[in-house]
């Protein structure tokens, strides 16, 4: 149902869009930054940092709105809930678009030829890739069952990163030539995990913000590389 | 479930003083009020809220049986305080003397400041003393935020005061003979935001002491005040609930509908 104060409608209908976009934007960011695992260019790699402004410049746009309808329309129920959502996401975004440059700078430090791990990074991001799509289709579309599943797929995630932390411990043991490209592979690694959490979070919020419930108890976590070494 | 722990220790530990149960109200062969069941708990907030001529105002006269004034008005069903019927059970002035009652608009008599104040006391007969009267006179003004501002002028009418200190007035004219309950309709809709803040910085310290029920059509003043918030429409009692609850996620689509603004 409309409200009775249509430019109330309009400006939640633009911060929502804003929104939107800005998930669109740190998509094809990230997407972007793991093309740059394969093929690091230093063009590639500046246009992943532009990216990154213009998501940081949309970031601020949207906090501007939330604060414009927060002062002048005092949100309520599911209004209310849109509004602190669009903040909350929007900080999420931004903090993907900052590991998104720090993994397009990382990939100018890997070796050629890269090594054999390098192959199921670049699926763990794609699978990440798949969450962010699912997630802000989810946020358009405030399907709580659709946030819901891509809170579970973390799960994959975090396990695609444990076993990939045993595989370059065993490279690094083999030969002490890779330390150095093993461990920025980790980094690379460890920001797409990263990323995959951030994924999770605006999961939580979509559900959150379609049915007025928090997701509640404690995600479920798959990584268990934390016993083994660092987190 | 989730609703009720979203105010944890406040749903538990209250204690219904005012139990409704089945009250219709009828204005002539007009029904008013439909089938309304509804708990106010003791030292809490209750807020009122619906659109206008929804029958806040018509509730919340049922509790202090002000209908019984209006001819051609007609309640059913069982009110209870403290598990005592309220038509059955206390005389119409002693009821009056517990559930006290703040209105809309101020309305000091056109007495004295002091008279304002002692004018309960004095009709229920609570004290002959005139030291005794002094006290409860400065005691209610304090409670009601206003003492510092008139005790230089007691002997002034109360109509010279500016709108929202009349309304303290009021208040501190309800607490004067020691209620209960105070039911308060709209009692900040004549004031500026200053003078809102201190009747609602007033109404969070009386509750500790007193129940109330508050009307108001100020979303945010419910969300503001109150910890429990029933929303009427069309005579019905829709939905009530943990104010946090009713305000962030309210279960049925007319409660939305009203509190975000989109009735059509
Ligand atoms: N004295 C009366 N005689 C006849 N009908 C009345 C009387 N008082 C109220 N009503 C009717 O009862 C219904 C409820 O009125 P009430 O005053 O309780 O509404 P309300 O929710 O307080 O509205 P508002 O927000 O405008 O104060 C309305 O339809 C009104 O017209
Ligand atoms: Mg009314």
């Amino acid at each position: 149902m409309p409200h009775i104060v249509k430019s109330f409608d309009d400006e939640l209908t633009r911060l929502r869009e804003s929104v939107i976009a800005m998930g669109q934007m740190t998509t094809a960011q990230f997407s972007r930054s793991l093309d740059c695992l394969t093929d690091p260019t230093d063009e590639a790699v500046a246009g992943v940092i532009a990216l990154d402004a213009e998501i940081d410049r949309l970031s601020q746009a949207v906090n501007e709105q939330v604060f414009h309808v927060l002062a002048l329309r005092s949100p309520m129920a599911d209004d209310l809930r849109l509004v602190v959502t669009a903040m909350h996401v929007a900080t999420a975004l931004e903090r993907i678009g900052g590991y998104g440059v720090s993994l397009a700078r990382n990939a100018k430090a890997l070796s050629y030829p890269p090594l054999p791990s390098l192959r199921s990074v670049v699926r763990m991001g794609r699978e990440v890739t798949t969450m962010l799509v699912d997630v802000l289709g989810a946020y358009g579309e405030r399907d709580a069952a659709r946030a819901l599943a891509v809170w579970k797929a973390d799960r994959q995630v975090d396990e695609a990163y444990s076993s990939l932390f045993r595989e370059t411990i065993t490279y690094m043991m083999e030969d002490p030539q890779n330390i150095r490209s093993c461990s920025h592979l980790m980094f690379i690694a460890k920001d797409i995990e990263r990323v995959g959490d951030h994924a999770t979070n605006i999961g939580e919020m979509v559900y959150f913000l379609a049915t007025g419930r928090p997701l509640g108890e404690v995600r479920p976590k798959g990584d268990t590389s934390t016993a083994a070494g660092p987190s | 479930m989730h609703a009720e722990s979203a105010v944890p220790g406040l749903s538990d530990c209250a204690r219904p003083k005012i139990t409704v149960r089945g009250v219709d109200v009828f204005y002539g062969g007009k029904q008013a009020l439909t089938d309304i069941d509804l708990d106010i708990n003791e030292n809490e907030v209750t807020a009122l809220i619906g659109p206008s001529g929804c029958g806040k105002s018509t509730f919340l006269r049922c509790l202090n049986r002000m209908n019984e004034t209006i001819a051609d008005c007609r309640v059913t069903g069982r009110i209870e305080l403290d598990g005592i019927d309220v038509t059955t059970g206390l005389d119409v002035v002693e009821l009056r003397a517990r559930v006290g009652m703040v209105f809309q608009k101020p309305n000091p008599f056109p007495k004295s400041i002091y008279d304002n104040v002692a004018f309960g006391p004095r009709i229920l007969g609570l004290t002959e003393d005139r030291h005794e009267m002094d006290e409860i006179v400065v005691h209610s003004l304090r409670r009601a935020g206003l003492y510092d501002e008139v005790k230089d002028r007691m002997d002034q009418p109360g109509t010279g005061l500016s709108g929202g200190q009349q309304q303290r007035l009021c208040i501190a004219r309800a607490i004067a003979v020691g209620p209960e309950v105070i039911l308060m309709d709209e009692p900040c809709s004549a004031l500026d935001p200053i003078a809102t803040a201190r009747i609602e910085e007033l109404i969070e310290e009386l509750r500790s002491e007193y129940t109330i029920v508050i009307v108001t059509h100020s979303m945010q003043q419910a969300a503001r005040v109150s910890q429990r918030t029933a929303f009427f429409h069309l005579g019905v009692l829709i939905e009530t609930g943990p104010t946090a609850a009713i305000f962030t996620n309210p279960e049925n689509p007319l409660t939305q509908g009203y509190i975000t603004g989109r009735f059509g």
